[in-house]
């Protein structure tokens, strides 16, 4: 009997060895598979490209970061949907001329098959679009638009009809009687033309209600923390201003910290432009009236979508209008 | 091949086999498997690198051939452009590689389609000036740029595959300190198993040979009833246990045969041993008696001449002492393995008391009291008439006078034939005495001398009786000193002299 238990005991412990040695050679393939498997893909980089494919480059500035973010967000899904490889310039290449138009110049060295480009710094960008056009490299233009080169088309929006959107909802938030302060910011020294014609949307409303007056315009920087200063000297230097027009995202979020901060809540409207999440807590919490969305993500799946059609010998408008949305809570 | 497959239905050499190929191949695949993941693993952490050092050997390429570009162009010095076109032989032939190896990362794809801009720009530098155009001048300008470009992209492409390599190789760190803890568990596991393994099939195997060893040395010992050995296990040892069995079985068997026989030989030598005692004592009982007919023939005819002389002298009394001794006598030297009637010895016996009347007188009285319907009952001759001598001689010798009474009762059974004396008696170590002798001379061998000498009659009685009746209460001595003696007989009722003849001759 004492034989028969000693047996059965061996028989268990030799199935519990043999469970643990099935389970570590299990472990072991698996962890071996986990690594091949990162080894393989890493040898893919980040993309898996293939030579057949499109190799569209964007260049995308990084003054406006969040429309940037969004803009390629869109860009990423389009370029999955139409097969592209998208190679994106770093940001720390979009923010200055310099680097810039270099970026540029290296895609065309690079004889990539399509560039998109948002055009800041235009003048720096001169050499650099003509070595595009002359090596016949297909490119298009993003919310600004340069018409004097060969581009293929232009997406984004009305920037008069932005204007006036932008308008229409400061108007509403204080009853058409106000005294508006505007905060944007050029992608050109020159404020560009989509600047302009936003200035010019904004007093186009301005015009047609009596008690709407633009007292300040005053274009935003990239400095930390420039958003605020620039919010905060609006608002002491200028104390009737009851209604701020921010037209970036960050200019946005920074005019409701500095309103907030100034505990002017209650006697100054915040029009802002774009949702991020950020933006979306704000308009929430009403510490904002409104926002305008330029659909920067519908921007870069549409650019992408465009030069795909381009690319694949499809024809593609000049001007695509991804539309402007007005939102508030 | 049929020899092999016949050779792994062996159970045991199966076992075996099997046994020693799991052990080895489960050894020797763990081994293998982590000899090979390690090698993979080390072979993968190499060309994690690989590409770096590609695009090392790219940018050397390059700059070795801008600078001998700008040397020819500073100096219009042939082998700068021939150290110039080898260089751009091996971009040309990067780009290519790079192409036709279908790039895994766009920034690659992308040096490797500046290259050729590079080369091309170059080579325009060149030609322009050869021909002494300052245009060279932006041409190369142009194509410092590009390498410039190509720099800038290798570097962030080299940037970018040392952030993933690192994240990678921590990733690989990690999976490696669970991979060795596991390859760890592995092999000690294997060399737990692998030893338990083979103690519990060699312990299974050899477990019934130890079993049948042990019931062997048993059965060595004599011990035939070791339990019966399991028959499992293996099939060799399933036949060797049955054949241990039937051995066993066999021999337990056959030895029983022969105890059986043996008792039976035993049985039938003891018969034969009590058969010569019964022989032997026959013989005795014959050399006495042919020793005793000697003188009696010679008395009786003696004695019968003197009968006729008395007769012819007119001595009556002396005629019928004399007739009686002589009767005494022809009783006496008569076949001793005979039965006689109760009636002949009672004669015997009445001839016997004249004759001790004669010598004794009237001192010594004898009385019978027969009943005559038992006197045909069978006797051995001689058993009443020494019980009788015994009495006068032993019990009534040492006295002045004495009564010996001889009675023969019947009943529907048995016939008691009781010999009484008023004598001295007989201390009761005496009877004793002579129960013994008689039952040392039934159980001594054949031939052997019996040392005593008194008493010897009626020890001789006894044991004629005893083997006339078959029982050993045939005759019983009650005695008590200075009171008398009284000996029993007692005969079977249905046993008469001539059925008993036979038995005794």
């Amino acid at each position: 009997m004492k034989a028969l238990k000693l047996g059965f005991l061996q028989k268990i412990i030799i199935v519990v060895l043999a469970v643990i040695l099935i389970a570590s050679i299990v472990t072991a393939v698996w962890l071996s598979g986990m690594m091949a498997s990162q080894m393989s893909s890493a040898e893919q980089f980040s993309q898996s490209i293939h030579a057949e494919k499109p190799h569209v480059f964007i260049l995308v500035s990084n003054i406006d970061m969040s429309f940037r973010e969004a803009f390629l967000v869109g860009a990423h899904h389009a370029a999955e949907d139409n097969d592209i490889d998208l190679e994106v310039a770093d940001a720390v290449n979009t923010g200055s001329p310099e680097t810039y138009a270099n970026a540029m110049a290296a895609a065309v060295a690079a004889r990539v098959d399509g560039i998109i480009l948002q055009p800041a710094w235009r003048e720096a960008l001169t050499d650099a679009v003509k070595q595009a056009e002359d090596k016949a490299i297909p490119f298009m233009t993003v919310e600004e638009d340069v018409t004097t080169s060969g581009r293929i088309s232009n997406i984004g929006f009305n920037s008069f009809e932005f204007g006036n959107l932008i308008a229409r909802l400061a108007g509403e938030a204080s009853n058409y009687q106000c005294k508006i302060a505007v905060v944007f910011r050029g992608l050109n020294q020159d404020n560009g033309m989509e600047s302009n014609l936003k200035i010019a949307g904004l007093h186009d409303i301005a015009a047609h209600y009596g008690g709407m007056k633009i007292v300040r315009i005053e274009q935003g920087t990239n400095a930390f923390f420039g958003a605020e200063e620039t919010i905060r000297d609006i608002l002491t230097q200028n104390p009737e201003v009851n209604t701020l027009i921010c037209m970036t995202a960050r200019d946005t979020v920074a005019a409701a910290q500095t309103v907030l901060d100034l505990n002017r809540l209650k006697d100054v409207q915040i029009i802002g432009t774009d949702l991020t999440p950020e933006i979306q807590i704000l308009l929430d919490k009403k510490v904002l009236y409104g926002t305008i969305s330029r659909n920067p993500e519908r921007i870069g799946y549409q650019s992408v979508e465009a030069m795909a059609r381009h690319l694949s010998g499809k024809a593609v408008p000049d001007f695509i209008d991804v539309g402007l949305e007005a939102m508030k809570k | 091949m049929l020899r092999v497959l016949h050779g792994l239905s062996n159970t045991i050499r199966k076992r075996f086999i099997l046994l020693f190929l799991s052990t080895t191949l489960l050894t020797s695949t763990v081994s293998l498997y982590i000899f090979f993941t390690y090698a993979n693993l080390t072979e993968n952490m190499g060309s994690m690198f690989a590409t770096s050092t590609m695009l090392d050997g790219m940018l050397t390429d390059l700059d070795t051939a801008n600078t001998n570009l700008y040397s020819f162009l500073e100096s219009r010095n042939n082998d700068n452009l021939l150290n110039f076109s080898k260089m751009a032989d091996r971009l040309q032939l990067f780009s290519d590689e790079a192409h036709t190896n279908q790039p895994t990362d766009l920034y690659l794809e992308d040096i490797a389609r500046m290259i050729p801009s590079y080369l091309a720009e170059a080579r325009l530098a060149i030609d322009t000036r050869r021909a002494r155009d300052p245009a060279y001048i932006s041409h190369y300008d142009l194509a410092n740029k590009t390498m410039g470009y190509i720099r800038s992209y290798s570097d962030a492409l080299n940037i970018r595959q040392l952030q993933k390599n690192t994240t990678l190789y921590q990733n690989q760190s990690r999976y490696m300190g669970w991979l060795k803890t596991a390859s760890i568990v592995m092999i000690a596991d294997l060399i737990i198993l692998s030893v338990l393994l083979v103690l519990y099939m060699t312990y299974k195997m050899t477990d019934p040979i130890l079993k049948l060893a042990r019931a062997s040395e048993e059965i060595s010992k004599g011990n035939f009833d070791t339990p019966e050995i399991p028959v499992t296990g293996e099939e060799e040892l399933r036949v060797m246990a049955q054949a241990f069995n039937g051995m066993k079985n066999s021999i337990r068997t056959y030895i029983r045969e022969i105890h059986d026989q043996s008792e039976t030989e035993s049985l039938l030598m003891e018969q034969q041993m009590q058969n010569m005692k019964m022989q032997n004592l026959l013989d005795s009982s014959r050399l006495q008696a042919l020793q005793a007919q000697i003188n009696p023939h010679f008395l009786f005819n003696t004695l019968n001449a003197g009968v006729q002389l008395s007769m012819m002298e007119g001595a009556d009394r002396t005629t019928e002492f004399l007739g009686n001794l002589s009767d005494l006598f022809r009783y006496n030297i008569q076949n001793p393995d005979a039965i006689v009637t109760l009636q002949d010895e009672v004669s015997h016996v009445r001839a016997y008391t004249e004759l001790m009347k004669v010598r004794f007188g009237t001192s010594i009285q004898f009385l019978f009291d027969i009943d005559e319907a038992a006197l045909s009952v069978g006797i051995p001759p001689l058993s009443i008439q020494t019980i009788v001598e015994n009495a006068c001689i032993h019990g009534l010798g040492n006295k002045e006078s004495g009564m010996i009474r001889i009675r023969i009762s019947e009943s529907t059974t048995l016939v008691t034939i009781s010999i009484s004396d008023n004598g001295s008696g007989m201390e009761a170590d005496i009877i004793h005495d002579i129960y013994k002798r008689t039952d040392e001379m039934l159980s001594d061998i054949p031939g052997k001398k019996s040392g005593h000498t008194t008493g010897i009659g009626l020890v001789n009685v006894i044991q004629r009786l005893r083997i006339f009746t078959g029982q050993t209460n045939a005759l019983e001595i009650l005695s008590e000193s200075g009171v008398g003696t009284t000996v029993t007989i007692r005969l079977k009722r249905d046993r008469v002299a001539s059925d008993d003849n036979a038995l005794l001759v």
